[in-house]
């Protein structure tokens, strides 16, 4: 059974449309991810689950249960807020506790879940300092315990990352997928990071302008993507009228091999980038084309104004609708 | 003449304006002859002891309790009031805003005129007095409570309310453990801004008096058309140090400071 299901929903702000019909269904346990560009309505989509405004038409369901007539604190639904939103008046514990006491749990059971809540996020010892006593990734950990400690059906996560240092950044990643699977809790998480999505998701769902693109794992998106809109958001590609290929597919070679793609072209720079070379070619017809050849101390190098075949075999070669 | 030289005869010079005429006041005051001199001529405190009779105490104490209720009854208006223009976007806002900061630009005479005039016609002529005076300084306070509770709210991220809507936390929930701690300074600073302007005020106060209801203010300023004697002096300091005593010990309650001189930083 699906734990999350959007069925139809949108959202119009007078005559602006931020969310335009959208169906999607969260299995249990599944770590979603809404990407897309800034205002592509994803940021509009997770309000709408918490229910912080109602959708203009459509329904909610969590674990069947329609709640698009809901107020936020009726529905089961924990968050993760971009700028983490902590109670700059409450320490770390009480932060965590606050959802345990707007739910009247006894305060035995509430100092035992908040500590096993730090526990979780490792910050067993920090309990008792306020917010601004903490570092970024802190808060960010003291965020995603309050959210987690009210064991809800759905957890959303606004961008938590995007605040962080890159380092960090990289860090949370890991972490916070991690804890998901171990926890086993339905999540959404929100971001324009392609590289978070695909290293964190079990699936993702391409937004563009209110609509999804595309749903699918990581490797679907980004090996299968449906749409120029997908193929062209998540990494790099060359087009050819509807056909697609990637660069890190694409070959340079001195003669055609034939039964793939193949054009010839002419190398107009190459950039070193350590575990990569970049070529960027000129084919004939005029056409721009990009190749990523890993730094491969065996294979031939070219540069620039080298006469070139670029060619990708048959099966890296896709035709977008 | 290096910039810093610059600014420290400026402050010098503040300080020289500001405060010279309130030491004036207050050594006048001590003078054992009968004349305002300065500097005073001997040392008596029976200025003090004239300043400390019903005939001064009584507006003084008149004076406390407009400008307390006055304070609370304008915060307590002031609260939903700044809710509603610092949240929401509704019709009509533009209207209250201009009503909620009107009297700040109106002068306060006119206020009064129009408040006498009112109370004259709707036949509450014997409303003139405390209650007129109250009605006429939660007007003229309001804009500063409003203002100073909207800037609070203001300076609060809107991802608060909904994280604690988020943790279970109804509407009124919400305010009571989030929004109300963290404007509270917020709100006693709006209130201690309604109750300096209220005490201070004299250019409505005086339309709205009647015998025995009358504030400090008046009181003082009817006293000067008969001239300038020593006891205004005394008077005039017990008036100026009521106001600074309940700013500092609230600013030592609450840390009004940095309401006023920049937030401490909000995560």
């Amino acid at each position: 059974m699906s734990e999350l299901r959007l069925a139809g929903i949108e959202k119009r702000y007078g005559s602006t449309t931020a969310v335009a019909g959208m169906d999607l269904d969260v299995r249990d346990g599944e770590f979603m991810t809404l990407l897309g560009p800034s205002g592509c309505g994803k940021t509009t989509t997770l309000g709408l689950i918490a229910g912080f405004f109602p959708p203009t038409r459509g329904e909610i369901y969590v674990k069947g249960q329609a709640v698009a007539g809901l107020p936020p604190f009726r529905r089961d639904i924990g968050v993760v807020f971009q700028d983490y939103a902590l109670f700059p008046h409450m320490t770390a514990a009480e932060n965590v506790a606050f959802g345990l006491r707007m739910r009247k749990v006894d305060s035995h059971e509430t100092a035992k879940r908040v500590r096993e809540a730090l526990e979780l996020v490792q910050l067993k010892n920090l309990g008792e300092r306020r917010p601004l006593e903490l570092s970024g990734g802190q808060r960010q950990r003291v965020a995603l315990a309050r959210a987690l400690v009210i064991r809800p059906a759905v957890l959303l996560l606004d961008e938590p990352l995007s605040n962080l240092d890159l380092k960090l950044r990289e860090e949370m990643r890991v972490e916070i997928a991690t804890l998901q699977r171990r926890l086993g809790i339905t999540t959404v998480f929100v971001t324009h990071d392609q590289g978070e999505a695909l290293v964190m998701s079990d699936r993702i769902a391409v937004m563009n302008a209110g609509r999804i693109e595309q749903v699918g794992t990581p490797a679907d998106i980004y090996e299968r993507p449906a749409t120029r809109f997908v193929a062209e958001f998540i990494g790099r590609m060359n087009f050819f009228g509807t056909l697609a290929i990637r660069p890190e597919r694409a070959k340079l070679m001195q003669e055609n091999p034939g039964g793939g793609f193949a054009r010839r072209g002419t190398v107009k720079q190459v950039l070193y980038l350590g575990a990569t070379l970049e070529y960027h070619l000129t084919l004939e017809g005029g056409e721009r084309a990009l190749v990523e050849a890993p730094n491969d101390a065996h294979a031939p190098r070219y540069a620039a104004g080298d006469a070139v075949w670029f060619t990708a075999p048959r099966e890296s070669c896709y035709e977008l609708k | 003449m290096s910039p810093w030289a610059g600014l420290r005869v400026v402050v010098i010079a503040i300080y020289v304006f500001m405060l010279g005429p309130i030491l004036i006041t207050a050594a006048v005051s001590f003078n054992a002859s009968n004349r305002s001199q300065f500097p005073p001529r001997g040392f008596s405190l029976q200025w003090w002891e004239k300043a400390f009779s019903a005939e001064w105490i009584d507006p003084l104490w008149f004076s406390f309790k407009l400008g307390c209720a006055a304070a609370v009854i304008s915060t307590l208006l002031a609260l939903p009031l700044a809710f509603a223009l610092a949240r929401y976007r509704f019709p009509g806002r533009a209207a209250m805003v201009a009503l909620t900061l009107g009297p700040l630009m109106l002068p306060a005479l006119v206020t009064g005129v129009g408040l006498l005039q009112l109370f004259q016609y709707a036949g509450w002529r014997e409303q003139i007095g405390f209650t007129a005076l109250l009605v006429g300084h939660v007007v003229i306070c309001l804009p500063f409570a409003v203002r100073t509770v909207a800037i609070s709210l203001h300076s609060l991220p809107p991802s608060l309310e909904l994280a604690a809507a988020s943790l279970g936390a109804s509407r009124a929930r919400t305010l009571w453990h989030v929004v109300f701690p963290l404007i509270k300074s917020g709100i006693v600073a709006g209130a201690v801004f309604a109750f300096v302007h209220s005490f201070t005020d004299v250019n409505l106060s005086l339309f709205l008096v009647r015998p025995g209801e009358q504030p400090i203010t008046v009181k003082i300023l009817g006293f000067l058309e008969f001239g300038f004697a020593p006891t205004l002096a005394a008077v005039s300091v017990i008036t100026l140090l009521l106001p600074l005593v309940l700013v500092a010990v609230v600013e030592r309650l609450t840390g009004l400071g940095d309401f006023i001189y920049g937030e401490r930083e909000r995560v």
